[in-house]
């Protein structure tokens, strides 16, 4: 790998109001950038501190180098608009994307189409992509897919996806045959009472998909969490999953698909309904609970082995 | 121990192009940090104290640039790239070391055993770490590529790989030295055909910690298996699944001691109910078990009464 010496460190040290401030982030001796949409420039000479950021994550990954493990810091209240498709391609193997900031100052992608199209996305298109702490917001009804993950060991951890008003997103994550050992990680979805979405995460035959600590809420005609075919050695672990759609499910498997869905608390909406965990195929389900009516606990989800 | 002034500080101070300051913090230690890459580096003098100058290979680092009970840090730079074809590749035989890849996926350094099924590195003084290592094995009937012969000795956070039908017999070896190991984190992909024995192997063994294993494959033994009597183990958290009709994901052995809680199992066939193996005299808490599709799991062991 290529090493340039102005990315080496990991500690960025600046004289701020009398004070010197340092940001410990991460170990790389890869480069290391910075994005403000308000401050920032895509331009020569900009984003490598932040005081001078680049503007647009986008521009900010084509400035990295496969396989270089560089690292993009998104800067507090750090706010970008995707109109179309593709609007940002993180197609620079081992990137990480690290989001600063908490709660509403959280670095903000919005997804807007304009009204007339719904493929506006992101694309996971190499290996080795991490987006962390990131506040994703669809204000595009019927958007498709916007994040599209089509490489694999790609992550996101630690991101908030918020449906605007009634503005419903279909699949927000939507892996393809390619995206094996993709991890989301300790997310949060609120979506909105009113029909439109078919899951939060959708997958076709991946294999090692890890979801952990997923938060997830909305009207979803799957399910929070669905298979399109038979994806294998899959970990689903620790997600509270509530779904208002008349399907009554939260976990949509697929003939024989194989992995752990361990101690997840599923909600559906129809009293006596028992199908939070459909389909299961060839896995295996480990303290998981399901509730069907307001104010009950939850019982054991799928008949247990003997 | 000695301080060794090249590796003394932790920070290293590098000016940007828009006037910042950057300060490098490669790791809190008293001694050595060192830099490895196998494509941009040399094993040779003068080479391996910054990134911009690695040694090639680890075992370089290990013999040239660390000393016993200094220590040191070895960081294994995105990419870094061996192949081990022999027994004892690679010889961790200074104590005290801590060996940490950097990068993600595919891109985390990788080791990669094709050779003689006898290749192994070898962890043969105390205290020494690897994290976020990913191990490849593409030799069919390795029988140990991860030989641990001294204590206090870890890995974390490292993903284990058969390529294709190529099994390993059994990845990690602890040998009766072997106490305190931990195996923390770590993610092992077999594969669907016989010829596994277990993942990790333990002879009588004192304090080993295994913790959030996920391992997948086809185990003659189980996914954990003791040969002897271990004694005051934990085995906590892990996801294991075997596909071998043995029927075991621990193998426990007779008078063996320790704890054993929240793990998750699946083995192969229905009705079978021999998750936990042997159990000797280890405590068992709330482990599950499941021995059909889409079953949810049972209680594995029996209740104290």
């Amino acid at each position: 790998m290529a090493i340039d010496r102005r990315g080496v460190n990991q500690l960025f040290g600046q004289w701020l109001n009398g004070q010197v401030w340092n940001e410990d982030r991460y170990t790389t001796p890869g480069r290391v950038y910075w994005v403000d949409y308000d401050t920032g420039v895509d331009g020569a000479g900009y984003g490598w501190n932040p005081g001078a950021p680049f503007k647009t994550i986008d521009y900010a990954v084509g400035n990295c180098t496969h396989d270089d493990h560089d690292m993009i810091f998104v800067l507090p209240g750090h706010a970008e608009t995707i109109t179309g498709a593709a609007g940002i391609v993180l197609d620079i193997r081992d990137v990480h994307v690290v989001g600063l900031g908490e709660g509403s100052s959280r670095p903000t992608i919005t997804f807007n189409g304009g009204g007339v199209d719904t493929a506006v996305d992101i694309d996971f298109d190499a290996d080795d992509v991490i987006v962390e702490n990131i506040r994703f917001v669809n204000t595009e009804d019927g958007a498709l897919a916007p994040l599209d993950i089509n490489a694999a060991y790609c992550e996101v951890r630690n991101c908030y996806f918020e449906d605007d008003g009634t503005d419903n997103t279909i699949d927000w994550i939507l892996l393809d045959a390619n995206a094996d050992y993709f991890q989301c990680i300790d997310c949060w979805n609120e979506g909105t009472a009113t029909a439109g979405n078919d899951s939060f995460l959708s997958t076709p035959a991946s294999q090692g998909l890890t979801i952990k600590g997923l938060r997830s809420f909305g009207d979803f005609a799957a399910g929070n969490i669905e298979f399109t075919a038979a994806a294998t050695r899959w970990l689903i672990e620790d997600c509270k999953l509530e779904n208002l759609n008349a399907v009554d499910v939260n976990f949509e498997g697929f003939a024989a698909t194989t992995g752990f869905f361990v101690e997840n608390s599923c909600k559906i909406v129809t009293d006596g309904q028992v199908t939070w965990y459909n389909t299961g195929g060839a896995s295996s389900v480990f303290r998981s609970y399901g509730v069907n009516d307001d104010g009950e606990t939850g019982i054991i989800v799928a008949a247990a082995s003997v | 121990m000695g301080w060794d002034k090249r590796g003394f500080t932790t920070t290293m101070v590098d000016w940007q192009p828009g006037g910042g300051l950057k300060v490098l913090d490669y790791g809190k230690a008293n001694a050595g940090r060192l830099f490895v890459h196998s494509t941009d580096g040399t094993d040779a003098a003068g080479y391996g104290y910054m990134p911009q100058k690695p040694v090639a290979s680890l075992d370089y680092a290990i013999s040239n640039l660390c000393s016993d009970t200094d220590p040191d840090i070895v960081y294994l730079m995105p990419g870094h790239a061996e192949t081990l074809a022999t027994a004892a590749s690679i010889v961790l035989d200074v104590a005290d070391v801590r060996i940490i890849g950097i990068g993600t996926g595919t891109n985390r350094p990788t080791f990669t055993i094709e050779g003689v099924v006898g290749t192994d590195i070898d962890f043969d003084a105390a205290n020494v770490t690897m994290e976020n290592i990913k191990f490849l094995n593409s030799t069919d009937g390795a029988t140990g590529p991860l030989d641990i012969n001294a204590a206090y000795c870890g890995v974390k956070d490292c993903f284990f790989l058969d390529e294709g039908a190529d099994n390993t017999v059994d990845w990690i070896v602890i040998d009766a030295n072997g106490d305190y190991f931990h195996c923390v984190d770590c993610w092992n992909e077999g594969t669907a055909t016989p010829g596994n024995d277990s993942f990790i192997t333990m002879a009588a063994a004192t304090g080993v910690t295994i913790k959030g294993l996920r391992s997948f494959g086809d185990f003659a033994a189980g996914n954990i298996e003791m040969t002897a009597a271990a004694l005051r183990c934990y085995i906590g958290y892990c996801r294991l699944e075997n596909l071998n009709a043995i029927d075991v994901n621990i193998e426990g052995f007779a008078n063996a001691t320790g704890c054993v809680e929240w793990n998750c199992m699946r083995n192969a066939t229905d009705t079978q109910v021999t998750w936990i193996n042997t159990t000797g005299d280890l405590g068992l808490f709330e482990n599950y078990g499941v021995n059909d599709d889409a079953e949810s799991g049972l209680l594995a062991g029996t209740p104290s009464a």
